[in-house]
């Protein structure tokens, strides 16, 4: 949800008599009247502030326009600031407020740099905006109510059009929707020179604009806004004499980003406290993810590191599973492709990401860690566009567009190749016993879209994945026939409109995934079938009340089967297993899971927000019902406009893994696990750009399935507690930034289950539910300390580093070995679980990138290199064959990707 | 190791094992026990068991056992080595051995009852007992022999509960007591255990105690066809000690040593039944013998053989017990005036019920 401050750069660049300041040399002693100054080049605006919306007036959907008078030193500071037609509504103290921390480029008189005072009107436009995922707030016009019609005319009477033009973005051919048009009369003020800079009129949505004029003459034609260059453009009066206007298209060149967009984070205007965002910017142009958003969230505090480079989110501590990764409110199954391969979801197609690493509201059940949103862009496809990346690893094409009907569309797909590339670098030695593991996978999204009469829309999403390993052995004598296989495939339809005062965003997701592993000799399959549904309502009933409901279920069926499975049987021999047999199995399960919540937002102070929600979950799984009912409650209280206090505390509860439950291998009488979460933190804003946030945190988990006698048992426990620092430079012209230090630890234990007898010694692992103490858990990373920056420079060229320093993390140490003669093998002695560690982890990623940017399209070659200094991290310790002698088990080492991509 | 990014991007696993260094297993260079004989290896007790929970073991049923542990110590100069043995029960919650079997619930569910464990005896443990009165040289067995109410304790200590309720253990899937073997030399020791398979009582009227499996000879051929995997030239008898070291003969880097497939006999054993949760007889049609092998210089590869194919994984070659035997280098090993050196080669076969044995040869290399 934005509250658009639509910044409108109206200049006045013209030193005009009574309007000029002190700042102006003192005119020398002479009998004569010196020439009056010329101004020689206006100012411009170096770094633009976008004003914060009043709250009051946003909630209210007033509008304003506030015009300053700003004055400007010879340097380019902002060194005044009046307000000369104020609006009210506590707009005039929000422009005020932005202008001073306004950057300009100076302007020159008579050709050097001078001060000046400029006029400058700030346009506040509440503009379409979204609570969550497209749910509109209540009472707004809904986010794609259709094109804005263009603006009138400003009643200074034009008589007669004679430009027309249109502005588009150089490079994508976006159009620049709601930039100032201005009209300079050239040289019709009274002593020859020209008029003050007026404002006619805003480009539309298409970035169209006409401009008429009264009396013939020459003028200058500036459009201009906050993001890009302006575009400027002299016209004679004799062109300006012809019977038809003149048409005049303009590329301007974005000042912020090159090949992406950009979106402004909107601050403090959601419920969701706990919520950090990213920006698309951000989440393609961090060193070492190479352009995969979903990968940037690794970055984040209270996100650990994952091995190998692994595609897991470990968020404070918690297991993987136990983050919900969600695409337009549904949960995705895989979120990585194997083997530290990109995400499954095209970064062409992402908004925003929403990250919760705790904390999060009832709209998202059945996950008790934390919660990835991944906000799809809407309204998007109205124009032709496509984009395309090639690199060592796989290659991506996307493309949108209209199609007749209304009807915008928009397509993505990848590819890997690695699987053709490698066999040409893997050595061919017969007799060798190695062998290599190579992913292959592809992945593929479309939408399609539509605005529905009445103010609302539809659209349809498509998208899904597949991921193959194949295994290529060294001696190509040997034949492997291995075959793993996962996927899925998802198909949304949404509906968003207004009813009465509510908005409503009603979804409906079927999804099949299927996974697979064959040998010589058996076969597994899994397939699941899955509908999901959900409908959000929301109100607001006023500036300080806001509510919030919905509900959303799933309907899951599981199938598993299982040919020739060599079953290993329920005896004793010594020296292997036991002959295993043969047998064949097949599994189903059925679940059913609806979901009721309700969320209020209440300001009963307007700078104290309180958003308190409740949320029911029932289960029906394998014949056995389930209830959980979790409440939840957030806070945000702002101290100042620049300080926040802001916490979170609630219940959460999810379901177990199906295979837990199942009625013969698992045990379906299993509870559900589920944690209590707190957290509370501050957020210092220093500047619209730099803030500071702190969070301290403390999450149980309780009634995790372990293995046990039953099976499984609900007797696993976890905790997790710890400091989350952020240091964030917003992303800017030309750079942005964060430092990410997380102090934390993360501790599992086990009850000891019921009818299991204690054994002690430290001979082995006990199996089953001897340990009960309070241990390091496997993701446990006491300090983690992430520094990302990238910096634009000339314009074209954009550089970054990321660096990452890492407490290693806990391992059971082996403290000796005793030879098994029975199995002709050492079993290892180990000592205290998870009381050694490996080294400290450090690695440096480099990013950078060279755009060419032409009008139509934009070209880059980039080069992502992770671990960039070859560090030599230890994921682990390898030991020999009566662990004696270690070593290292090294990670991933030095890799560069180069890459090229384009965008129209 | 291979720095190629690209390879290992998509390969870690490879990648990783081969990044060491580590010493081949079957290069015997110090002090290790290599296999461990027990005779009987499988005793059935006909205790009584009106309470499984407490058999009641007639002593004329209750054998002692003879110990006899292969321990070698290339580098040790002749110097004394010792073992002594104790033996405790066996933990069904104990790690599982390295590469040994689950048992049943192992897959897709957690918790693995019946496994037998492997684990060190607790020297401060009740039910640990001494078995010998004092270190005994390595080069001799020893007959031990455990007492009635020792024997009871054990089976008493190797109870569980399944899921269901029901009580197993060694009284109906078999008590494999672990015999716990400590060797000193010098200032070294190793550990080792080694189980004997307890029945308290017979499975049925065919069950007969397991029978050691045994290497008759030990043959060495030269070449082997690829595509057929037999071999090209007639396999040679080595003859065992106290005859010359089998000259392997000069320029040769690698030769095949074969041993004589054993009888593998089959053998009855129990297993929890799916539907009544209770342990019912099993026949194995074919028990598994495997083979090991070690040398004092050199390397064997595979480092172990077997007599059945793990049904898991189809590789296409036939079953074969062979292994090939690399010969050290000039630098890897001393040599004579000659040039020539000695090397010791052992290989041991185990089958599935602790019987063990293994044999000895030298051979003379030119390397």
């Amino acid at each position: 949800m934005t509250a658009c401050a639509l910044a409108a750069a109206v200049m006045n660049p013209t030193p005009v008599a009574g309007q000029l300041d002190q700042p102006l040399p003192a005119p020398p002693d002479r009998s004569e009247p010196p020439p009056a100054p010329k101004l020689t080049k206006p100012p411009a605006v170096k770094k633009p502030v976008e004003p914060t919306y009043p709250p009051e007036a946003f909630a209210a959907r007033l509008a304003g326009d506030v015009t300053l008078t700003i004055d400007i030193d010879a340097d380019g500071r902002v060194t005044a600031v009046a307000v000369k037609t104020a609006a009210g509504h506590g707009f005039d103290e929000a422009a005020a407020a932005a202008a001073r921390e306004m950057e300009f480029f100076p302007a020159e008189v008579d050709g050097k740099p001078s001060p000046i005072r400029i006029e400058y009107t700030i346009h506040f436009q509440p503009r379409t905006v979204a609570t969550d995922a497209g749910v509109p707030d209540a009472g707004e016009v809904g986010p794609d109510a259709g094109p804005a019609p263009p603006p009138p005319p400003v009643a200074s009477a034009p008589a007669r059009v004679v430009v027309r033009g249109q502005v588009r973005e150089r490079g994508t051919r976006e159009p620049l929707a709601g930039a100032d048009v201005a009209v300079i009369r050239r040289g019709a003020a009274l002593d020859g020179g020209d008029l003050p800079a007026e404002v006619v009129g805003t480009t539309d949505d298409d970035g169209r604009f006409e401009v008429r004029v009264s009396a013939p003459g020459a003028v200058r034609v500036v459009v201009s806004d906050t993001r890009h260059d302006s575009c400027v453009r002299d016209f004679s009066a004799a062109e300006l004499g012809g019977a038809t206007p003149v048409e005049w298209s303009c590329f301007t060149r974005e000042r912020a980003r090159g090949l992406n967009e950009t979106r402004i984070r909107a601050h403090a205007e959601h419920p969701e406290e706990t919520r950090e965002t990213l920006t698309k910017a951000e989440l393609t142009t961090v060193p070492g993810t190479i352009g995969d958003p979903l990968r940037v969230l690794q970055n984040m505090p209270g996100v650990a590191r994952a091995p190998f480079g692994l595609g897991l989110l470990i968020v404070r501590g918690a297991n993987p599973t136990d983050t919900g990764v969600f695409i337009g409110g549904e949960p995705i199954p895989v979120l990585y492709h194997f083997l530290a391969g990109p995400s499954v979801f095209t970064a062409n197609l992402i908004d925003k990401i929403d990250f919760y690493p705790g904390g999060f509201g009832v709209r998202y059940g059945r996950f008790i860690g934390g919660v990835v949103d991944v906000n799809i862009k809407s309204n998007v496809g109205r124009t032709l566009h496509g984009a395309v990346d090639i690199n060592l690893r796989d290659s991506s094409a996307y493309v949108e567009g209209p199609v007749p009907g209304g009807v915008r569309t928009s397509f993505a797909a990848r590819r890997s190749y690695i699987d053709a590339l490698l066999p040409y670098f893997i050595p061919s030695r017969v007799g060798s016993t190695f062998v290599t593991v190579v992913p292959v996978y592809w992945d593929y999204q479309a939408r399609v879209e539509k605005d529905v009469p009445g103010g609302g829309r539809v659209a349809l999403l498509a998208y899904g994945s597949s991921d193959n390993l194949e295994i290529i052995a060294q001696d190509p004598t040997v034949e492997l026939e291995s075959n793993s296989h996962i996927g899925f495939h998802h198909v949304m339809g949404e509906w968003v409109t207004s009813l009465g005062g509510w908005s409503s965003r009603l979804s409906a997701t079927y999804g099949y995934g299927d996974q697979s592993v064959a040998t010589s000799t058996l076969a597994g399959y899994q397939r699941y079938h899955r509908l999901y549904g959900r409908e959000d309502f929301s109100r607001r009933f006023s500036s300080a009340l806001a509510v919030s409901a919905g509900l959303d279920f799933v309907l899951s069926y599981d199938w598993a089967r299982y040919d020739n499975l060599p079953f290993p049987r329920d005896g004793r021999t010594i020296g292997t297993t036991m002959p295993p047999q043969m047998v064949d199995v097949t599994r189903s399960l059925y679940d059913t899971a609806p979901a009721v919540y309700v969320e209020a937002q209440w300001n009963p102070v307007p700078a104290l927000r309180l958003v308190p929600g409740l949320r029911l979950d029932y289960y029906h799984v394998v014949e056995t019902d389930k209830f959980s009912l979790d409440p939840r409650l957030a806070f945000r209280w702002d101290l100042t406009p620049r300080l926040a206090v802001k916490g979170a505390v609630g219940i959460y509860h999810q379901l177990p893994n199906p295979q837990f439950l199942d009625r013969v291998y698992g045990n379906p009488n299993l509870a559900l696990p589920w944690a209590d979460q707190y957290q509370i933190g501050v957020e210092r804003r220093f500047t619209e750009a730099d803030e500071l946030t702190a969070t301290l945190f403390y999450v149980r988990r309780h009634d995790l399935p372990v293995a046990s006698p039953d099976h499984f048992s609900s007797t696993g426990q976890s905790r997790s507690y710890g400091l989350e620092l952020w240091l964030r430079h917003n992303v800017t012209e030309r750079f942005y930034g964060w430092i990410a230090y997380t102090l934390s630890r993360s501790e599992v234990t086990t009850a000891l289950a019921e009818g299991v007898p204690m054994i002690g010694g430290n001979n082995g692992m006990p199996r089953n539910g001897a340990d009960l103490a309070w241990r390091p858990g496997p993701f446990d990373q006491t300090h983690n300390l992430i520094a990302v920056a990238s910096y634009r420079f000339f314009r074209d060229w954009e550089a970054g580093i990321s660096y990452r320093l890492v407490t290693g993390t806990p391992r059971t140490p082996v403290v000796g070995s005793f030879y098994d003669t029975d199995f002709g093998t050492y079993t290892r002695q180990l000592g205290g679980p998870g009381s050694a560690r490996n080294a400290t982890f450090s690695q440096l990623d480099v990013r950078i990138e060279r755009r060419f940017t032409f009008d139509r399209w934009v070209f880059g070659i980039y080069l992502d290199i992770i671990n960039a200094l070859n560090s030599e991290n230890a994921e682990g310790v390898l030991y020999d064959y009566r662990s004696r002698e270690s070593a290292a088990l090294r990670g991933v080492p030095i890799l560069p990707i180069l890459g090229l991509r384009g965008r129209f | 190791m291979n720095r190629r990014p690209i390879l290992l991007l998509a390969s870690a696993l490879s990648a990783a094992s081969a990044c060491t260094d580590f010493a081949n297993p079957t290069t015997v260079v110090d002090l290790r026990m290599l296999a461990v004989q027990t005779e009987p290896s499988e005793i059935i007790l006909d205790a009584d068991l009106s309470n499984p929970a407490m058999p009641v073991v007639d002593p004329a049923n209750n054998p002692g056992v003879t110990v006899t542990p292969l321990i070698v110590d290339p580098l040790g100069d002749g110097r004394p080595v010792t073992y002594t043995i104790s033996a405790c029960p066996n933990n069904p919650f104990a790690a599982a051995p390295q590469g040994g079997g689950q048992g049943g619930g192992a897959f897709p569910s957690g918790g693995a009852r019946t496994t037998v464990g492997s684990a060190l005896c607790d020297e401060n443990s009740p039910t640990t007992w001494l078995l010998t009165e004092g270190p005994v040289p390595a080069e001799r067995g020893i007959q031990v022999f455990l007492g009635i109410d020792q024997l009871t304790a054990a089976f008493m200590a190797d109870i569980f509960p399944d899921q269901f309720g029901n009580l197993h253990g060694g009284f109906d899937l078999g008590m494999p007591l672990t015999l716990d073997i400590t060797v000193n030399a010098g200032t070294e020791q190793i550990r080792g255990i080694k189980r004997v398979l307890y029945w308290a009582q017979r499975i049925n009227d065919t069950q007969l105690a397991n029978q050691t499996p045994t290497i008759d000879t030990l043959s060495l051929f030269y070449f082997r066809d690829d595509a057929t995997f037999e071999p090209v030239d007639e396999p040679m008898p080595i003859k065992p000690l106290p005859e010359a070291p089998h000259d392997v003969g000069q320029g040769v880097d690698s030769v095949w040593i074969l041993p004589s497939p054993g009888n593998a006999e089959p053998f009855q054993t129990t297993v929890i039944d799916a539907d009544t949760h209770r342990a019912v007889p099993f026949t194995v049609e074919r028990e598994t013998l495997r083979y090991r092998f070690f040398a004092t210089a050199g390397t064997f590869n595979p480092q172990a053989t077997s007599s059945e194919r793990n049904p898991a994984f189809d590789v296409k070659a036939p079953i074969r017990i062979e292994s090939q035997y690399t010969l050290p280098t000039a630098d890897q090993i001393a040599t004579d005036a000659y040039g020539q050196a000695v090397v010791t080669i052992w290989v041991v076969v185990r089958d599935d019920r602790g019987g063990e044995s293994w044999q000895t040869r030298q051979l003379l290399i030119t390397p």
